[in-house]
């Protein structure tokens, strides 16, 4: 037994000297304070609380990072683009494009989702729902040939070499060295700012639930179409889909606007292909109704220009796949009843969420 | 150096009395487990979504079939209860996809039982007391936390959807979608397993198969599926009262 434990400290004396501690070559950031505030969100009073990954708790000067990431071009591969130009606060986080386009002028297989309250969505991101966490979903653009095209070990070392972003990313994160600037960090930075970005609560619709205003006569019968209250009016099966303080279930559905003979002949599988079960193919993320106005063209594919176009959509009863949502069918609303339908869900508008300050471009 | 032997051996009392107090617990505990496996079969015949159908005359499609159950409880002879779940999701629409899986079934496991002989029931549906809640009150990783399963117009959550279509005119088209989702604390129902569960030391296992065409039966004919393809017409709960009334009898117990 003292046999082997001598064999083994002999041996690990040879394996210290083998390894020895590494003297990291960046900048040394130790004389910057950390002093991590946590982020207070501003969340209205009828959302309930942002649930935030335990590993990365906002701070304020970690969103504040977050922010500079999300608009700074450096993040590109010719320093023109970054998140911001998918995701424009004048368009409720998205760039009113059927496809958006990267840095090579070539266009995404999709159109960009908003990113409105999306530190609400647990159940996946994206379309297809193939991105589990934001943390995860701020890794993605930057390395897509489509997107920003460049490579995160570029990135970091344009960040490591920065005037500024060193010193950041230590009041964020308290890294001692410059070397510990990870593309892990820079995501969960981006990841912090993206989770602030919350309606305002101060929507027609939201002071009306909080009993500040009412709805007109036709936005009231729009309202009942919309979640089937009023037996004398039809049912526009609207809120069975959207619902809830978000106006989206988070849910993965085929509303009928692809027509498919059997469940293999979706062109675009979506939440298909990431579950990997074959009843899913052709189902895409319900989108958030709120300041939908401002989020067009419409549906993953940006199909529909208009938001009457979506409407027509829907009344007709869409297109014909094995497995489209049972509440797709023909609805038979009259034009003035569409309008309405369109009245109430005006009232999500949501212009204040779209000018705050702390969203904007800080390099503005 | 005598007040650090003294610490020492101190340590190894308590060592050794937490020792023998976990011996002894363990062996005082004659304890078991119970799996509960939830199986859905049409006609007895597990179910299969997407698959046809016979429905009548006429074919129908299964594109959806999930519940919540609640209050899943056991009653030793002395009418002490154990409740081993508040809540949980049987979701046969993301299990149910082939042959292999619907056999399967959906699996709950319990354990820490005493041994003993159990009356056991559970229920279909949200229980009141949670009913009166919402989705977000609850963490993203509650099975509450479903704004799918929650309908503003009922003020309660959806406790059961079937969803599927139905080919009206034998053409092999299923162009008639139909929905049932029942909800609202008028149909919760409660149902008692006939016999009594024998929990042993041995993994003790209960299977109950929800047989689909069994919930359609209105009194001995099929319900009019195309007279009456959704329910969502408040004055209109002909259909999922239907549902709900079915389920005592479309729950067999294996």
């Amino acid at each position: 037994m003292r046999k082997i434990l001598f064999v083994l400290l002999i041996s690990s004396v040879f394996s210290c000297g083998d390894d020895p501690t590494p003297v990291p070559s960046g900048v040394d950031l130790t004389d910057i304070a950390y002093n991590p505030v946590e982020y207070s969100f501003k969340i209205p009073d009828h959302f309930p609380e942002i649930e935030q990954d335990p590993a990365n708790i906002a701070t304020v000067d970690g969103v504040q990072l977050g922010r500079m990431l999300f608009y700074d071009p450096i993040m590109s591969k010719d320093s023109t683009m970054s998140c911001f130009s998918c995701h424009a606060m004048n368009g409720n986080f998205t760039d009113r494009l059927k496809f958006s386009t990267g840095v090579e002028g070539l266009s995404t297989p999709r159109s960009a989702m908003t990113l409105l309250n999306i530190g609400y969505h647990y159940d996946g991101l994206l379309w297809d729902g193939r991105s589990p966490n934001l943390e995860h979903l701020a890794l993605l653009p930057i390395e897509d040939p489509i997107e920003l095209n460049t490579f995160w070990p570029v990135v970091m070392e344009k960040l490591k070499n920065h005037d500024e972003y060193p010193s950041r990313f230590r009041k964020a994160f308290g890294i001692e060295n410059s070397d510990e600037m990870t593309k892990e960090l820079a995501a969960k930075a981006i990841a912090q700012f993206t989770r602030t970005i919350i309606s305002s609560g101060s929507s027609k619709f939201d002071r009306v639930a909080a009993g500040l205003d009412v709805f007109t006569d036709d936005e009231y019968e729009g309202y009942e179409m919309f979640f089937d209250l009023n037996p004398d009016l039809p049912d526009a099966e609207c809120g069975h889909c959207h619902s809830g303080f978000l106006f989206t279930t988070n849910e993965y559905l085929n509303n009928g606007i692809t027509e498919a003979a059997t469940l293999d002949d979706f062109s675009d599988k979506g939440f298909g292909m990431v579950s990997g079960n074959r009843f899913d193919n052709g189902k895409f993320k319900v989108p958030t109704l709120r300041n939908i106005e401002f989020s067009g063209p419409y549906m993953h594919d940006g199909r529909f220009e208009s938001f009457a176009d979506v409407l027509q959509h829907y009344n007709s009863g869409g297109k014909s796949s094995p497995n489209k949502n049972e509440l797709i069918y023909p609805l038979g609303l009259t034009d003035a009843q569409l309008a309405k339908l369109t009245k109430f869900i005006e009232t999500l508008r949501d212009t204040e969420v779209l000018n705050r300050e702390e969203y904007s471009n800080p390099f503005e | 150096m005598d007040v650090l032997i003294k610490e020492i051996m101190l340590m190894r009392k308590i060592i050794a009395l937490v020792g023998v107090m976990a011996l002894f617990a363990s062996c005082g505990d004659d304890n078991g487990s119970l799996d509960i496996v939830f199986k859905a079969t049409y006609d007895n015949n597990p179910l299969i979504l997407f698959d046809d159908l016979d429905y009548g005359d006429n074919k129908i499609r299964i594109t959806q079939s999930d519940f919540y159950i609640s209050d899943i409880t056991l009653t030793d002879e002395d009418g002490s209860a154990i409740l081993l779940k508040d809540i949980d999701f049987v979701d046969f629409t993301n299990t149910n996809t082939d042959l292999g899986s619907a056999e399967s079934g959906i699996r709950f496991s319990y354990s820490d039982i005493p041994e003993g002989t159990y009356d056991m029931r559970f229920s279909v549906g949200v229980p009141q007391d949670l009913n009166s809640q919402k989705p977000e009150d609850f963490s993203s990783s509650h099975v509450l936390n479903k704004q799918g399963y929650f309908w503003d117009a009922w003020d309660s959550f959806i406790f059961q959807k079937i969803q599927g279509k139905y080919d009206v005119d034998q053409s092999g088209n299923f162009d008639l979608g139909f929905i049932f989702h029942t909800g609202t604390d008028n149909l919760y129902r409660t149902l008692l397993l006939p016999q009594p569960i024998v929990i042993t030391s041995d993994p003790t296992e209960v299977v109950l198969t929800l047989d689909h065409k069994n919930l359609f039966l209105d009194g001995n004919q099929l319900f009019d599926i195309e007279a009456n393809p959704a329910n969502h017409d408040p004055d209109n709960v002909g259909p999922i009262q239907m549902i709900a009334d079915n389920l005592a009898s479309s729950f067999l117990v294996q």
